[in-house]
C-alpha cells in the first residue's frame, strides 16, 4: 500500500479545491464555492497529521530518493522525488498536497501566496516576447507557453549585519600652462572606508533544481504580504522543500549584503577624479534566520536543442530568461545599418 | 570614406550590443533592496595623500 496524500475538498460537494491568486482563497471548480487558506487548515488539520505519521513510516518503498503515492481522488499510484511537497496527479489532475515534506523542522515560517494567475503568468510572458526584433520566430511559434507552471520555491531568509573594509586607489588633477608645454599635476590618496549595514529578510534560494540566477534576478520580493506558513496555500500548485542546508546558502546571502555594503562605502568616497578599488574585505553576522516558500511560474522550453528557462516572479509578475537571438536577424541589422550610416557619414566628410 | 565607414560600423556594433543585450537577463549582485532604512554607518576612514605625479605635454604650434 502506498502512502496516503493529502488534497483539499470541498466542504460542500467533495470537490477538489484550488489556492486562487485573484481572491487569496481555496475555490472549488465545481460547486464555486470558496474558503479562506485558515478555514481550510482547520479542517484538515487532523488528517494532516495522520497522513504525516504515515509518510515518516513509509509502508513499502524503500528507494531513498523516491516516494510512493496513492491519489486520493481516483486511486493511481504515483512516485514522486524525496523533496516534492505539492504536485497534481497526471491521470485526474487532482492538486495533492505531500505532508511529513512541511512538518516538524522542515515546516516553513513563512509563506508568500500567488497573487498571480497562471492567464496572467501567459500573458506577461507573451509581452515580454512582443517588439523583440531579435527573437526567432520559429521560437514563438514552437515553444509551449501553456505549460508554465506555479512552483513554490523554497528560500532560506537571512538577517544580519554585514562589515566591510574597503581601499581605494584616488587622484585628483589640475592643469596649467607653462610655456610651450601643458602640465598636469597628479596627486594621489590612498583612501581607506569601514562600514555595517543592517539586512533583514535576504533571501537565497535553497532548491538545487533551480538556478541561483533565476531566482536572484526575479527578486524583488515584497514580504509584506509574507504570511505565517500553511499548507493550505499550496493545492494547484507545485512545491518542493529544501534539499540545499542553511549553512550551504549563507555563503552566498554574505557575498550580496557584503558587496551592498561596499557599494554604499564606495558612494562616500568623493572629490577625487578617479577612484578605483584596490582591497575589499567582508564579513555577516547572522542574527536571525527564517525557512519560507516563494511563488514562481517557470516555464521550461527547448529550441534548437538549446534549454530555456523562464521564471516570473509570482508576486510582482516580473519576468526574467534569456532569449535566444537569431544572428540572421543581428547581421542583417549590423550590415543595414553600417551601410546606411556609411552613406549619411559620407555625405557629411 | 574609410573614416566614414569605420565610424558607421561602431555604431553599428553599439546598436547591435544593445540588441543583444536586451535579450539576456541580469542578475543583482547586491542585496540593496533588503538593507534597512539606517543605510552605511561608517565606522573607520582616512584619506591619505601618498604622492604626486607631474607631466608634460607639448602643445603643438601649427604656425611654425
Amino acid at each position: 500500500m502506498a502512502t496516503a496524500i493529502t488534497n483539499f475538498q470541498c466542504p460542500a460537494c467533495t470537490g477538489p479545491l484550488h489556492f486562487s491568486p485573484e481572491t487569496g482563497k481555496l475555490k472549488c471548480e465545481y460547486c464555486e464555492s470558496s474558503f479562506t487558506p485558515e478555514e481550510i487548515q482547520a479542517l484538515y488539520e487532523e488528517k494532516e497529521t495522520a497522513a504525516e505519521v504515515q509518510f515518516e513510516n513509509p509502508p513499502q518503498w524503500t528507494d531513498e530518493n523516491l516516494r510512493q503515492m496513492t491519489c486520493p481522488s481516483c486511486g493511481a499510484e504515483l512516485i514522486i522525488d524525496q523533496h516534492t511537497a505539492a504536485t497534481g496527479c497526471p491521470y485526474c489532475g487532482n492538486p495533492s498536497v505531500v505532508p511529513g515534506q512541511f512538518s516538524g523542522m522542515r515546516k516553513p515560517d513563512l509563506i508568500i501566496p500567488f497573487a498571480q494567475t497562471k492567464e496572467q503568468a501567459i500573458e506577461a510572458l507573451k509581452k515580454h516576447y512582443k517588439g523583440r526584433f531579435l527573437l526567432p520566430r520559429a521560437f514563438k511559434q514552437q515553444h509551449h507557453i501553456e505549460e508554465i507552471q506555479g512552483v513554490y520555491v523554497p528560500f532560506w531568509f537571512f538577517d544580519g549585519e554585514a562589515d566591510a573594509k574597503v581601499h581605494f586607489k584616488c587622484t585628483r588633477s589640475r592643469s596649467y600652462l607653462s610655456g610651450d608645454y601643458r602640465v598636469t599635476v597628479t596627486d594621489h590618496y590612498d583612501v581607506f572606508r569601514a562600514g555595517s549595514m543592517t539586512f533583514h529578510q535576504v533571501p537565497v534560494d535553497a532548491s538545487t533544481k533551480m538556478p541561483d540566477r533565476h531566482m536572484d534576478a526575479i527578486e524583488p520580493f515584497c514580504f509584506e504580504d509574507m504570511k505565517p506558513f500553511s499548507t493550505a496555500y499550496l493545492p494547484g500548485f507545485m512545491a518542493s522543500k529544501y534539499d540545499v542546508e542553511l549553512e550551504e546558502c549563507m555563503p552566498r546571502a554574505e557575498k550580496r549584503c557584503c558587496e551592498s555594503v561596499v557599494d554604499a562605502l564606495r558612494g562616500t568616497v568623493s572629490g577625487y577624479e578617479s577612484c578605483v578599488t584596490t582591497n575589499t574585505s567582508g564579513k555577516m553576522t547572522c542574527t536571525h534566520t527564517q525557512y519560507g516558500l516563494l511563488p514562481v511560474w517557470m516555464l521550461y522550453t527547448k529550441y534548437k536543442n538549446k534549454d530555456f528557462l523562464f521564471a516570473m516572479n509570482g508576486q510582482t509578475g516580473k519576468i526574467v530568461g534569456d532569449l535566444p537571438v537569431s544572428w540572421l536577424k543581428l547581421s542583417g541589422v549590423f550590415v543595414g545599418l553600417s551601410a546606411v550610416l556609411t552613406g549619411i557619414i559620407s555625405l557629411f566628410m | 570614406m574609410l573614416t566614414a565607414v569605420i565610424i558607421a560600423v561602431v555604431i553599428a556594433l553599439i546598436v547591435c550590443a544593445v540588441l543583444w543585450s536586451g535579450m539576456k537577463m541580469s542578475t543583482p549582485g547586491t542585496a540593496d533592496s533588503y538593507a534597512s532604512g539606517n543605510g552605511i554607518a561608517v565606522s573607520a576612514k582616512y584619506d591619505r595623500f601618498t604622492h604626486r605625479t607631474q607631466s608634460r605635454v607639448r602643445i603643438n604650434d601649427s604656425s611654425k
